[in-house]
């Protein structure tokens, strides 16, 4: 918008007489300014890296990735169960950490859009004392900081009853909850086999199809590299692939220097794990496994990107000549696509303890499979009879049904072994050293729970915002048409503010993702607490670390964007 | 006729009917707004009950059952007591060991003095408490009559046994009476022990194995045996009440009870205090430049900008603690500091020079060993080489004095520095002028404004490195710098020979913390009597000197006169029995004694000003046209958005001191404010540059068309409507960046947060009271964001955002 006032061509300016001076030429000008703006970042990278090697020499520091090849020591006291020994290495340490981030991020992302939509439609109630309170609600969490809200719930869940001391609350099926961890009874698919679990068999008559093959893990190689690694490139590939098509309409002139930002920014950080997943094959002495892991990550990349890149092209086709046939074979790539990344996610936690016996979850996906094809082929005959009638009937039930059906067939058909894991204590009837169940640590569910719940106040504004929005005439239209309230919410109103909603939505998203650093003050084993509370002081190396959890975050970020951003696409206003 | 009937007069209407109760009033109200429906009617009265039960819940917990979460107040002030005793114990013990391993000799004598703050606090425990009980305990027997002889009865053995134990203390005190006339009449105090008839019905759902009279007895065994363990055994009877008091959540919560508005300040360094109110007074100017427009033009808005601009880095040079020293312009004469040299005792003098002799070494490394001293004058000694050496105490005073007497002391590097100080002073003021007074001010104020501010910076970085480079000042550099200065490597003998003659190491001006008393190799490296040691000093991470000066960590001062760790306890620890061995002191830095709301305000003040400005110019760089500026801005706004605060602090914290050079080290909070400042600056730039975007391109194109230059139209048509049309979006960045400065808890600086958490909460006598301590901080919190929320509403309505639409 501002590029008029300067010509981008770089011919002169009008000379107005009098001595020719060099930065009256703006071509000249504009190269003059920009070669000495590089030239000082020169100078300054120069300068501060020269300052780094003599500090780290006076310091007898050294400088590399060397020492995330080294033994930590860190009782990591999980939430996800990913097996480490107390003096793993530090890159697992690390793992787990993202791992979590991840985990806390996708949760409470969760949680508080519903809670968010939820409050921010209560503070717009007819009812005066309910909107009030959603008033109260987002007013005093907007107004206190995160790390007030976080310690204060850290300060509660110390006044549960003492793990040690004396028995945690307890419920049924092993449920307990006590200053230290809570324990909740799982899910467990698998053979029935595995000791502390009480199964369910769903289908007492089914037929054994498959036999029970269980991998061991290191055949896996090492499943946590894999698992950055993947998402990294996955993300990455997702990102330029799919977004190849959209750019040129999603994006306008401007916007697109933020897109090859971003993309530089994303190249940077696989390049550098990259480079420092090479540094561990070489540095490690297992490099076989090492070489194992790469080459599964390069198989799974590539059938990750094939598949959506060829659902992409499929899209853009189907997008020109809208053939329904056309997207349904794009749909079902895209999944495929979706369920190669949910595989390898999936296979690299396979070192998990006996959670997921392998054989059963390749029925379930392939279960997904084919319920997602008969889904897709509802939509393509709802297609055709909206082109034929001009009415599309409504599917969303039956695909429902279908993936129930499908699902819950193949179970049955499998013989159905699912299993519910029932946590109990040890012998001595202490809960800390309970077996079985799902056990979380309270750090964890604190983290979610502070999380979501403070962004939700934020989503709810944002909420209100959108619906506000919402012109008046549009809702006074539906009611002169005749619709009902309900309807009026559902097809007039939320379409029309979801446009508003999701583009500060999605820095919500961020926000949440990148607050969730702040488990650091509440000792979760999230990625900066690892790294800064733990790992820096044992092993040094700042300027590594810092860069390495910034560019954890940075992918993140991007990730979250891209996301969004497809959403956004699909709700925004199309425009003439 | 009969038809003029029809016709009525207007006051013959039959007067309006008062409509249905229902409809009006109040009663309308509600069944319009709260009973309008029946799932209305369902969530108003959930609603209601939720709200009463959380404001009833919250005033029962913070008036009516304040000071005891438990039972009884009681019985939470003896959990508190127990808790008290426990951790002295503790202490007790290891000193214990320690004097074993020195002695060789197990269950060796320990300090008597100690020992008998510790039975005092068992007197305190024994003697003061249960008599307070006993208004609870007449309530649970429910008959006051019947009470009163044995109520009598034992309060007077109470008395006696305070009484008695007192004497024993203070015969103690005098040193010299023999065990066995004083020690008998305390046990004799606890023999006499009744223990009241209700008491047991009292404490009837509290720990079985409560024994009065046994603990006495064990304690008095312990006194006689001068040994721990039968001690510790009563302690043991006693922890029953400790463990009962948790159980109940027996914590005393005293909400509204407790100082916190200690916050506010300061929780220690009451001497400090003169700093952030200095800056709250200079706060004034600056924030009426902000907040007054009209106060803006002029001579007067020259001022009042100049000051504005200047502030953070004024703030910040009074409140880092190293300038404006000028009231520590005095000599050190050992602890004699108004003494003048002539007028010493031989004893004075010569403990004068031994700290001298201390501080020379410590500060310059120009102290030898045999070296003799003479006072010159004041402020300088003279060696035996003949070197003349400055005394003085550190601070700035150092710098000023040296600057004023001996240019010659001063390096050229150092009067270098001061030049470029000087110079961007009279930059930064021609700026100012510049910006007030001429065209090119009013066509490119925020790139100017952006120099000042760099050029404030350039003030700061140099005169610090001159306060830096200094070697008096080497203490003063990162906090958070884990490698420990070996600011004083002396002999054992040296500490002792030099500073046994002055035992009380926390007497020293500066605050002193034994962080480890380590042995050069590393074969030799004790780090568990390290540990040892700074559990013997009680606090491992704080320093001695507050340990001292506070009078809430015991009420009775022999206690803390006890806690210091003195120079021939040291020598003795080490010098005797590990010859060779070095001991690393260091030193605090001064800003880490301060914090609170000021430094909370500090950060998100200069934060917002430095971001507000370079913001504008981040915008504009991203809309730029030049492809280098547009993807560095882009690249540097994106990043920095990307990342949490967190990282952004850690990075500044332990990177910054890395990539610059070692005249530069940034402290701590140098560095928070220069993560603060770019984290805000990233998020500014996107909100001005949505502003930006909302200006209509005819804009540009009048302007342009007007003849105006690229900077003109900036700064006197883009800028302008940007701003105002995004204000309510920067205030909001800023609500976010000052909740976000409750992060530097992360790296320990003390922020209100902090403070709360770290340095009041965890101290004994607040025991267990951190959800108030939150409630405090929360609340402070929401009045200020509330605060500035609905400022921002308030100017989007004067400035008509919200009619536009």
């Amino acid at each position: 918008m501002t590029t008029s006032h300067l010509s981008a061509d770089g011919g002169p300016t009008p000379q107005t007489g009098g001595p020719r001076n060099i930065f009256a030429t703006r071509w000249l000008r504009n190269i003059l300014v920009q070669t000495f703006i590089v030239g000082l970042i020169v100078f300054a990278t120069v300068y501060f890296v020269n300052n780094a090697q003599v500090n780290l020499l006076r310091r007898s520091g050294n400088f590399g990735l060397g020492f995330m090849a080294t033994p930590g020591s860190y009782d990591p006291s999980p939430f996800f169960p990913i097996p480490l020994k107390n003096n793993d290495l530090v890159f697992r340490f690390v793992a787990l950490g993202y791992v979590n981030t991840i985990i806390v991020s996708l949760i409470g992302i969760f949680v508080a859009t519903f809670l968010g939509f939820f409050m921010g439609l209560a503070r717009l109630s007819n009812n005066w004392l309910v909107a009030r309170a959603a008033m109260v609600y987002v007013e005093l969490l907007r107004n206190i900081p995160l790390a007030v809200w976080l310690l204060f719930a850290f300060a509660l869940a110390l006044m549960l009853p003492n793990i040690v001391a004396s028995a945690p609350i307890s419920g049924p099926l092993g449920l307990s909850i006590s200053n230290e961890k809570l324990i909740l009874p799982a899910l467990q698919f698998g053979d029935g086999v595995s000791g502390d679990t009480t199964w369910l068999k769903l289908a007492p008559f089914g037929w054994q199809l498959f036999k029970t093959v269980s991998l061991t893990s290191s055949s896996m190689g090492e499943p946590l590299v894999g698992l950055l690694v993947a998402i990294l490139l996955g993300g990455g590939a997702a990102l330029v692939l799919a977004r190849r098509d959209d750019m040129a309409r999603a994006f306008n002139d401007r916007e697109m220097d933020t897109l090859y930002v971003w993309l530089g920014l994303l190249l940077v950080s696989v390049l550098f794990l990259a480079i420092f997943g090479a540094g561990m094959v070489i540095g490690i002495s297992n490099s076989v496994v090492f070489a194992a892991t790469a080459f599964y990550l390069l198989v799974w990349a590539v059938l990750f990107v094939a598949a959506y890149f060829v659902s992409s092209r499929i899209e853009a086709r189907e997008r020109l000549h809208n053939e329904p046939r056309v997207k349904a074979i794009g749909i079902i790539f895209r999944s495929a696509a979706v369920i190669v990344l949910l595989i390898y996610a999936l296979m690299i936690e396979s070192s998990i303890p006996p959670m997921v016996s392998w054989t059963m979850f390749w029925v379930f996906i392939i279960a997904l499979v084919i319920a997602n094809c008969i889904a897709t082929l509802i939509d393509i005959r709802a297609e055709d009879m909206q082109n034929r009638t001009g009415d599309r009937p409504n599917t969303l039930l039956l695909k429902l049904a279908v993936f129930v059906v499908v699902i819950v067939a193949i179970f049955v058909a499998i013989g159905g072994p699912i299993g519910i894991s029932v946590p109990t204590p040890n012998k001595f009837g202490r809960y800390t050293a309970a077996s079985g169940g799902l056990q979380i640590v309270n750090g964890f569910w604190i983290l979610v729970v502070a999380l979501a719940i403070y962004t939700s106040a934020f989503i709810a504004e944002t909420v209100r915002a959108g619906i506000q929005s919402v012109d008046k005439g549009q809702t006074e239209a539906a009611n002169s048409v005749g619709l009902r309230r309900g309807q009026i919410t559902n097809l007039i109103v939320i379409p029309q503010a979801l446009r508003v909603i999701i583009p500060p939505l999605n820095s919500q998203y961020m926000n949440l993702m990148k607050n969730s650093s702040l488990a650091a003050i509440i000792s979760f084993p999230e990625i900066t607490s690892i790294f800064h509370g733990t790992i820096l002081n044992q092993k040094g190396h700042a300027i590594e670390i810092t860069a390495i959890i910034m560019l954890a975050y940075l992918t993140n970020s991007l990730l979250i964007s891209a996301v969004m951003n497809t959403v956004n696409e699909r709700v925004k206003l199309v425009e003439r | 006729m009969s038809d003029q009937s029809f016709f009525r007069r207007l006051d013959e209407y039959l007067p309006d009917q008062a409509p249905p109760p229902g409809n009006t009033g109040p009663v309308k109200w509600l069944r319009e707004n709260l009973f309008s429906g029946v799932l209305n009617s369902i969530a108003t009265v959930v609603i209601g009950l939720l709200f009463i039960w959380v404001i009833w819940g919250f005033f029962d917990w913070s008036v009516l059952s304040s000071t005891s979460h438990g039972q009884t107040q009681q019985a939470c002030r003896m959990a508190t007591q127990a808790t008290l005793l426990e951790e002295r114990l503790g202490s007790l013990r290891s000193e214990q060991r320690r004097l074993e391993r020195i002695s060789g000799t197990p269950g060796s004598a320990f300090d008597d003095r100690r020992f008998k703050a510790f039975v005092k606090n068992l007197a305190n425990l024994a003697a003061t408490d249960i008599p307070k009980s006993y208004a609870d305990l007449l309530k649970n027997a429910g008959n006051v009559e019947a009470n009163n002889s044995e109520m009598a009865k034992f309060d007077a053995a109470q008395a006696d046994r305070r009484a008695a134990i007192e004497a024993w203390i203070s015969d103690g005190a005098e040193g010299e009476a023999p065990a066995e006339t004083r020690d008998p009449k305390l046990k004799r105090a606890y023999e006499g022990d009744t223990v009241h008839p209700h008491a047991e019905k009292y404490f009837v759902d509290g720990p079985d194995q409560l024994d009065w009279a046994g603990a006495g007895a064990l304690i008095a065994s312990a006194l006689e045996a001068r040994s721990l363990d039968p001690a510790a055994k009563g302690v043991e009877q006693l922890r029953g009440f400790v463990q009962w008091g948790k159980a109940n959540d027996g914590a005393c919560h005293t909400m509204f009870k407790k100082n916190y508005w200690q916050l506010l300040v300061n929780a220690y360094d009451r001497d400090q205090l003169w700093r952030p109110l200095l800056v709250a007074l200079l706060l004034i100017p600056a924030l009426a430049f902000v907040m007054v427009p009209r106060l803006r033009e002029g001579s007067v808005g020259m001022v009042l900008g100049l000051t504005t601009g200047a502030f953070p880095f004024i703030a910040f040079f009074v409140l880092s603690g190293a300038a404006l020293k000028l009231t520590h312009f005095e000599p050190i004469q050992g602890s004699y500091p108004n003494v003048p040299i002539e007028e010493m005792t031989q004893a004075q003098y010569d403990d004068a020079r031994a700290q001298v002799a201390m501080r020379l070494s410590r500060e310059s490394g120009q102290w030898v060993e045999g070296q003799s001293l003479v006072f010159v004058d004041q402020w300088s000694v003279q060696t035996s080489q003949g070197e003349t050496v400055e005394v003085m105490a550190p601070g700035f005073g150092r710098t000023l004095y040296g600057l004023s007497s001996t240019f010659n002391d001063i390096t050229s590097a150092e009067m270098g520095r001061l030049l470029i100080a000087l110079a961007a002073l009279v930059i930064l003021v021609l700026l100012g002028v510049i910006i007030a007074r001429t065209r090119l001010g009013r066509v490119a104020r925020p790139l100017l404004r952006f120099l000042q501010f760099v050029m404030g910076f350039a003030i700061v970085i140099a005169i610090w490195g001159t306060v830096i480079n200094n070697p008096q000042f080497e203490h003063k550099r990162g906090l958070l710098d884990f490698s420990p200065h070996p600011i004083e490597e002396l002999s054992v003998k040296d500490l002792a020979a030099k500073y046994g003659a002055h035992r009380d190491l926390g007497a020293l001006p500066e605050p002193i913390l034994l962080t480890a008393a380590m042995t050069r190799e590393p074969a030799s490296l004790d780090l568990e009597q390290a540990d040892q040691d700074a559990a013997w000093a009680g606090y491992q991470d704080q320093p001695v000197y507050d340990m001292n000066r506070d009078g809430e960590i015991d009420a009775d001062d022999d206690l803390n006169a006890d806690d210091r760790i003195d120079a021939a306890d040291l020598a003795e620890a080490r010098g005797d029995h590990a010859p060779g061995n070095v001991v690393f002191l260091t030193h605090v830095a001064v800003e880490n004694t301060w914090g609170g709301v000021l430094i909370t305000m500090i950060l998100g003040l200069v934060g917002s000003a430095f971001a507000l400005r370079a913001g504008i110019l981040l915008a504009l760089g991203r809309q730029s046209t030049l492809p280098v500026v547009r993807y560095l801005s882009t690249g540097f706004i994106e990043g920095m958005r990307g990342v949490p605060l967190i990282t952004i602090l850690i990075m500044s914290v332990f990177v910054l001191p890395l990539i610059l050079p070692i005249q530069f080290q940034p402290q701590p909070l140098v560095a928070t404010l220069v993560a603060v400042c770019l984290f805000g600056t990233a998020y500014m730039a996107e909100v001005i540059r949505g502003g930006l975007q909302a200006i209509p391109k005819g804009q540009y194109e009048a302007a342009q068309s007007l003849g105006l230059s690229y900077w003109q139209e900036t700064n006197l048509i883009i800028v302008p409507q940007a701003t105002r049309t995004v204000i309510p979006a920067i205030v909001n960045t800023l609500i976010g960046l000052f909740k976000d400065t409750t992060l530097v808890i992360v790296i320990g600086l003390l922020d209100v947060l902090t403070v709360m958490r770290n340095k009041i909460v965890t101290r004994v006598e607040w025991n267990q009271t951190l959800l108030e301590g939150l409630i405090y901080v929360a609340v402070f919190f929401f009045i200020f964001m509330f605060g500035l929320s609905r400022y921002s509403m308030w100017l989007e309505e004067r400035f008509g955002i919200l009619k536009q639409r």
